[in-house]
């Protein structure tokens, strides 16, 4: 466009006409245009009236996949749309053409599709169902050490089998297998992902079938640039490198497969390469460099190396003809591997009943022989049935101490706990052998004291005052020092201990640290509320604990922005929308790292980080107690903010309805709105039914001891109440006793 | 221009300072157009998952106090999209190398295959598209806020342009869905465009404040060769 012309009056209007017009016609498409952490959610498109785009989850070459909300059937689902630059027919036609295939395979292990149609500007779109989860990539690459769960990961190789299987079955080739497109959910669900590049076995092939130019922001611009091959060099097989298309047949996933459990025993990918077309040109010979040495190297079963192998070989008539005979092999090895381990377990018991027979022998000095075959005939039966319940009691122990490893890896604490529990009364009051109970006891040393913070973090509806000490007591009795547990102690006690625990203990110091921060006073201006945080040794050196045990990036860019005081970051953080998929500690420690901040700096920014964090937790009992406290205490509140407190004062009931504390909580906002403009009628009634209840639950509770009496017009007693020592020893701030007058004495 | 209105150097300023406002500021105005480049430079790419840290590498860079903006003079100051540019494309370089000295055997990076001339034009273009679409889209924003907090009629422009162009209405049918005479409508989007030509310039000059009242309105108009239409 030339810039320096003088048009008319009539071209300079159509100049600024295309103007406007692109800028509100793109203004949709920010998120393609890269724009998307500025995007409100409910501005990307989306069909009207059905669904709601609450994320981004992933941006692929054809489309971009969402978190949304069906707003009919009240549930989360994925959203795949279709970019707005394509509008190409036969790029909407292979589109909806994944959505076909996809829909026709209905196993556990693929994920299900569950609606096509197109968005209001006219895109197709499909939507699925939404996989919580990390990848088998992600899985495997946090290994510590390649022998790392590797029955898990074995197990879950042959799920993704049975699934490729399936898809064989219905004569569908999935032509892009890698660890990267298994989910694994929370539950330990295997989903096999991405089907874009799939093939029905025997349709002709068009222009459909043939790579998409994808323009500048994509990466599978770089698959049409190698020669027509699609997938991933890394795992492709030769006839896929050749961009042989016709070629590809069920055979060809079977390399994938070969491909993903060569990763899972080497760490390693199949085809190696210094750069794309190098690892493509590998490929397509089938040169696997070091791969099979590695394999060999591997100490894994030979069956397995084999059978990798097999899958791997370069022409396709020599490897297993498809995933059923894959899936079979794996079967096979897993139920030989159980029944070893289980024959193991039977010769090491009936090696213990004979140690036993013979000290007890040695022990009675065993003389006549009739005495003898008497007492061995005796012995002989009591050993069987002890052998017996022994190993039922090994057997039972053992899949719940595995069913407490798989708990914790997936982060479910609650039944991680649960099965602990189990696990040790069986041990306890079952005739085990010492080894399983020592099994028992190690895993009871992992475990327990990170379930016992996970329980304080939950619970813990604590005051702000009471919080210190309850923390403090908690890390001492878990990590087992004798007085105040130093930060350098807690990172000791993380070491060794698996990643999902440690990050559990990095959460609990997180929040030890931020909770304190509420009795901090608020400052004058954002940077001195910051640097506050940063300057507070005591508690810097807690986040700083926490930083070392826990690598999370987005943790530790909120924990560094802690420490440095830095108001820009944590501003940026809070607006970031990608506090959407974080867990609802994220939303609490960030909100918290906000409270020190001013209005209007930290205000804002701190009810968009709970709204957000509520909009996913509804549940969660932390995030709805800020909204209220934050609320109640904002300095220039409005009635829309006590509004809201008492909203979410009555979820906290709701959420936890035999804990005293949220009653108290609950009252506190109400009596808030009652003495303010918008007061409600039946606020007060409200408020002291809500303290009557919580002393029914705990009467030996202090503060709603003394708002009971303030209520009811006692102020005396309530002062003396209130100077008394609560009986853990800690006393109510004077600020506090304060605050407890004003807002519960009667007008 | 009045000299309280900020522009991407008063903000620089600020910025080295350690003014956390022109911080926030500074990475509201650019930030889309470093993530945009990011994206597009590694795509689908194994990089991508780092575009958020690469981000904040390329703020840090530029916010550092021996970092690339105190490198920056007077002289250099009409350039500023190209220096920013160059940061990006740095960091993202630097992040590229490491990526490949720790591990070559993931999917490729995006590019591979390409030439590198091309490649670097490809991505310059990119940067410039996305630079002016952060333009475009501000001045929106402008638009939208200064309508929220101001009159009917400003509300109406809005939603007239958004009618027009995003749902892609005739005039004469936004005409019939207001129940008003298509002319008066015409009239109203004239005074719209108006309004979103004041916003433009608004935003135009934050970025390059050296140049006049007409050369500004040529760069507005300029946008769209940048953009590609």
């Amino acid at each position: 466009m030339n810039l320096d012309r003088n048009p008319s009056q009539s071209s300079r209007d159509e100049a600024w006409d295309d103007v406007v017009r692109h800028a509100f016609a793109a203004e949709p498409d920010r998120a393609a245009a890269g724009l998307d952490a500025f995007t409100p959610f409910e501005q990307l498109p989306a069909e009207r009236d059905r669904y709601q785009i609450v994320g981004e989850i992933a941006r692929g070459g054809v489309g971009i996949i969402f978190h949304a909300r069906d707003l009919h059937l009240g549930r989360d689902v994925a959203m795949k749309i279709l970019h707005a630059r394509h509008d190409e027919d036969r790029v909407v036609s292979r589109f909806v053409r994944e959505a076909q295939i996809g829909s026709q395979l209905q196993h556990p292990s693929i994920v299900p599709i569950y609606e096509v149609g197109r968005t209001r500007d006219a895109r197709p779109f499909f939507t699925m169902k939404l996989v919580r989860g990390q990848t088998l990539a992600r899985l495997l690459a946090a290994r510590d050490a390649l022998t790392d769960d590797r029955i898990r990961h074995l197990r879950i190789f042959e799920s993704i089998c049975q699934a490729v299987a399936y898809a064989h079955d219905r004569g569908v080739i999935h032509r892009d297998l890698k660890p990267a497109n298994v989910m694994i959910g929370r539950f330990g669900e295997v989903q096999v992902i991405d089907w874009g590049f799939a093939k029905v076995i025997g349709e002709v092939e068009t222009d459909e079938e043939g790579p998409i130019e994808t323009g500048d922001v994509d990466a599978a611009a770089v698959q049409s640039r190698l020669g027509g091959a699609l997938g991933t060099p890394s795992y492709m097989a030769p006839e896929q490198a050749l961009g042989d298309r016709p070629a590809l047949d069920q055979r060809t996933d079977v390399f994938c497969l070969g491909g993903i459990l060569t990763e899972i025993l080497t760490g390693q990918p199949p085809v190696g390469g210094s750069s794309a077309q190098e690892a493509v040109a590998h490929a397509s010979v089938g040169e696997l460099g070091e791969t099979t040495t590695r394999l060999e190297h591997s100490e894994a079963d030979p069956l397995l190396i084999d059978l990798a192998l097999r899958c791997l070989r370069r022409h396709k008539r020599d490897r297993p003809p498809d995933a059923r005979d894959v899936a079979r092999t794996m079967t096979g090895y897993l139920t030989a591997v159980e029944e070893r381990t289980r024959a193991a377990e039977l010769a090491a018991a009936e090696q213990r009943v004979r140690a036993d027979e013979e000290r007890r022998r040695r022990r009675l000095g065993i003389g006549a022989a009739a005495s003898l075959f008497l007492l061995l005939s005796f012995l002989g039966a009591i050993g069987v049935a002890v052998w017996d319940r022994r190993r039922t009691a090994t057997r039972d122990i053992e899949a719940l101490l595995a069913d407490a490893d798989r708990r914790v890896a997936a982060a479910e604490w609650a039944a991680a706990a649960r099965a602990m529990r189990e696990a040790t009364l069986r041990g306890q009051s079952a005739p085990v052998d010492a080894t399983m109970r020592d099994e028992v006891d190690a895993r009871l040393a992992m475990y327990d004291g990170v379930l016992e913070l996970i329980a304080l973090r939950l619970r813990l509806d604590h005051h702000p005052f009471e919080t210190n000490r309850a923390y403090a007591e908690t890390f001492r009795r878990v990590i087992g020092s004798e007085d105040h547990p130093s930060p350098e102690q807690i990172v000791g006690y993380g070491k060794g201990r698996p990643a999902t625990v440690r990050a559990q203990i990095a959460l609990s110091l997180d929040d030890w640290a931020a909770r304190s921060w509420l009795r901090l006073p608020r400052r004058d201006s954002a940077e001195a509320g910051a640097a506050m945080l940063g300057a507070s040794t005591k508690w810097s050196r807690l986040v700083e604990a926490a930083r070392v045990l826990d690598p999370d990036p987005w943790r530790r860019r909120l924990r560094d922005a802690t420490l440095a005081g830095d108001v820009g970051q944590l501003l940026t953080l809070a607006a970031e929308l990608e506090l959407e998929s974080r867990p609802p500690e994220s939303a609490v420690l960030l909100a918290l790292a906000l409270y020190p901040l001013p209005e209007p700096a930290g205000w804002p920014a701190t009810l968009r980080v709970l709204q957000c964090g509520f909009r996913h937790h509804p549940g969660d009992f932390w995030i709805n107690g800020l909204l209220v406290m934050q609320s109640v205490i904002r300095p220039q509140r409005t009635p829309q903010d006590l509004d809201r407190a008492v909203r979410h004062a009555r979820i906290l009931v709701s959420i936890r309805p035999k804990s005293p504390r949220p009653r108290f909580i609950h009252a506190f906002a109400l009596l808030q709105r009652w003495r303010g403009p918008s007061a409600q009628p039946g606020d007060w009634e409200e408020a002291r039914q809500s303290i009557r209840a919580g002393l029914s639950l705990d009467p030996r509770d202090v503060v709603l001891r003394i708002a009971s009496l303030m209520m009811e017009g006692r102020r005396d007693e309530a002062r003396r109440v209130s100077s008394d020592r609560l009986p853990e020893g800690a006393s109510i701030p004077q600020r506090m006793r304060n605050e407890l007058e004003a807002v519960f004495a009667p007008k | 221009m009045t000299s309280q209105e900020p522009t991407c150097w008063s903000l620089v300023e600020g910025a080295r300072e350690g003014r956390a406002d022109a911080r926030a500021r500074f990475a509201d105005a650019y930030l889309p157009v470093v993530r945009a480049y990011l994206l597009a430079r590694w795509g689908r790419g194994p990089l991508r998952e780092g575009v958020d840290d690469a981000v904040q590498d390329t703020f840090v860079e530029c916010f550092r106090d021996a970092g690339a903006l105190s490198r920056v003079s007077g002289g250099g100051r009409s350039r500023f999209r190209t220096f920013l540019y160059a940061v990006v494309r740095n960091v993202a370089r630097r992040r590229e190398e490491r990526w490949q000295r720790d591990d070559l055997r993931r999917s490729p990076l995006e590019g591979d295959g390409e030439h590198p001339e091309a490649r670097d034009a490809r991505l310059s273009v990119a940067f410039d598209r996305a630079w002016a679409n952060a333009i475009l889209q501000r001045a929106v924003q402008r638009m939208r806020a200064d309508a929220r907090n101001g009159t009917d009629e400003a509300r109406r422009q809005v939603e007239l342009l958004r009618l027009r162009f995003t749902e892609d209405l005739p005039i004469r049918a936004i005409a019939e869905r207001w129940d008003e005479d298509p002319a008066s409508v015409h009239r109203l989007y004239a005074r719209a465009r108006e309004g979103y030509k004041r916003s433009l310039i608004v935003e135009m000059r934050f970025d390059q404040p050296e140049l006049t009242a007409a050369e500004l309105e040529s760069a507005c108009v300029g946008l769209l060769g940048l953009v590609g239409d």
